[in-house]
């Protein structure tokens, strides 16, 4: 757990022409890490997992994934890499089903037999979607959409996976079994990185956690002291009422 | 009765003519929100590859058809290259292809218009002028060959779509860039190849309508007016929409046609169209507008 896997230096990344959003931000993320961020409401959280992703190209710094730049890599590529992010937003295709939305999960795994073995694997580890497979990725449940969206994202058994507010929307049973997931593909020796809303939630699953405002680390400890700090709940975990 | 059934087996193989002239038009528009408005110059295009083809090696315009797509294909890939490629899914992109597409529709128009003049051309090969007799049901071979051929190169097309790696990556890419980039699509590489498949099935449409209508170079007025007619109508990207509009106001025209007045039949085609924009503009199976 002591090798780091990607580590951005100084990366500073904005929107088209607008200002800086992301300034001068230092992470890293070691192998098998969960390292859950968390802050205020535009942060910059996000955008610090889309600049990682490429769907953002950082106006500066660079972004190492095993010592090697991916800063101006397109967005396919650097998930060729072994890096997938997963956006708040879902990213599933809604009117392709279930089966179609596996396929184009490995779509860049040129062995199609061994596509099929991993559908056949992940499909073991949720069973519901075995269900489903010739329904619309859209018509779904909440839940269901959420074990989509993790058995495409373990298709290509990634290095690093980039997860975005994985309980929005979602019942809270729903999220406890999101974050089981998130746990138990750590437990592979995946790292992930995390962004949260529901910082609680968010941080107990975490190793680590990182405090971020206005674009910028504020600091980063162990996930449990973050937890425990009194200066963070007052700010952003919404302290507990005092009796 | 019997009249009545051939006029519609009449507009079933006209209808799949148009249904193939659509199919690229709104699988382009579907991929890359571009609605090419020189879609109906690749059309001309593939049917003067099949006229000169046919006139100076004597080559069936059916067996034409690679040929043309080939053709029409390599020209696509040039234009877009040159022409679309820069901008892709930016914003405004449908609103800016507008007047590049009618820009390009205009070079490619005046091209044609210098080297073959605006004399009306129709290629015929032997069965031009033949017809079936299926009981008392009288069918013009042209048409029937035309339908048929327009029919598998459009089963191809939803199988391939349906079935292949790169066929759900292309529907993939219709539906969100971004997603399709998340998941390793290169999603340049899926547009290029889409602008040219929808440009070799212009090719492919052009080699057969160049023996069902008589053609010259200002023609593609009136069919970008009736395809944009059926891709409305399906619900603009839609090509299941596009095809079912194609078949079922063609039907509808050759009726009116023969039972109103033959100039009235173009007028199905705006009509619906009025129509559709009026009542349910996202079209019958759109979603894009909506
Ligand atoms: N696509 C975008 N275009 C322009 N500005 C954006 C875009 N997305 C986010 N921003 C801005 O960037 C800032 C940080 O947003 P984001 O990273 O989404 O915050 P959060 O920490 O809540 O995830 C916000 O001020 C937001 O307005
Ligand atoms: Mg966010």
């Amino acid at each position: 757990m002591n090798d780091v896997i990607l580590k951005l230096n100084n990366v500073t990344a904005g929107y088209q022409n607008g200002p800086d959003i992301l300034k001068s931000v230092d992470l890293t993320l070691k192998k098998g890490e969960i390292k859950c961020i968390i802050g205020p409401n535009g942060a910059g959280k996000s955008t610090i997992l889309k600049a990682i992703a490429g769907i953002l190209r950082p106006r500066n710094g660079n972004v190492l994934f095993n010592d090697r730049d991916l800063v101006g890599l397109e967005a396919y590529e650097i998930m060729r890499q072994g890096i997938c992010f997963l956006p708040q937003d879902r990213a599933l295709f809604d009117t392709l089903n279930v089966s179609e939305n596996l396929w184009m999960a490995g779509y860049t795994l040129h062995d199609k037999k061994e596509l099929k073995l991993r559908i056949e694997e992940v499909l073991t580890v949720f069973p519901i979607l075995k269900k489903r497979l010739s329904q619309y990725a859209g018509t779904m449940s909440g839940g269901e959409q959420q074990q989509l969206i993790f058995a495409r994202a373990i298709i290509l058994k990634p290095q690093i996976m980039l997860i975005d507010e994985p309980s929005l929307g979602l019942a809270p049973s729903i999220v406890e079994q999101a974050f089981k997931h998130i746990e138990e593909i750590a437990l592979t020796g995946v790292s992930i990185l995390l962004v949260e809303q529901n910082a609680r939630r968010g941080l107990s699953s975490s190793h680590t956690g990182v405090v971020m405002d206005l674009g910028q680390v504020v600091f980063e400890k162990d996930a449990k002291e973050v937890l425990n700090d009194e200066r963070i709940q007052e700010l952003y975990l919404g302290k507990r009422k005092s009796k | 009765m019997i009249y009545i059934l051939q006029i519609i087996i009449l507009g079933l193989c006209l209808g799949l003519v148009y249904a193939l002239m659509a199919t690229g038009l709104t699988l382009i528009f579907g991929v890359m929100r571009i609605v090419n408005l020189a879609h109906p110059i690749f059309i001309l295009c593939g049917a003067y590859v099949a006229y000169w083809l046919f006139v100076l090696y004597g080559l069936d315009p059916i067996l034409a058809i690679p040929i043309a797509a080939i053709v029409c294909g390599v020209l696509g890939a040039i234009v877009y290259k040159l022409v679309f490629e820069k901008d892709a899914g930016s914003q405004k992109y449908s609103e800016m292809t507008v007047l590049l597409t009618f820009g390009t529709a205009m070079i490619l128009d005046g091209t044609l218009s210098f080297f073959f003049k605006n004399t009306q051309r129709v290629t015929s090969p032997s069965y031009a002028t033949d017809a079936f007799f299926i009981g008392d049901i009288f069918l013009p071979t042209a048409q029937l060959y035309s339908g048929l051929v327009s029919l598998s190169l459009i089963v191809a097309l939803a199988l391939f779509l349906k079935f292949s790696t790169l066929g759900v990556a292309i529907r993939a890419t219709s539906l969100s860039r971004v997603n399709a980039e998340l998941v390793g699509i290169n999603v340049k590489f899926v547009c290029l190849f889409s602008f040219i498949l929808g440009c070799a099935l212009a090719g492919c449409a052009g080699s057969l309508v160049s023996f069902v209508f008589s053609f010259f170079p200002a023609k593609h007025f009136e069919w970008i007016a009736v395809l944009m007619s059926l891709v409305v109508l399906g619900g603009m990207g839609s090509i299941l929409g596009a095809v079912t509009a194609a078949i079922l106001l063609s039907v509808l025209a050759s009726l009116v046609g023969t039972f109103l007045a033959p100039s009235w039949s173009t007028m199905v085609f705006f009509l619906a169209l009025f129509v559709i924009l009026l009542i349910r503009p996202q079209g019958m199976f759109g979603k894009y507008l909506s």
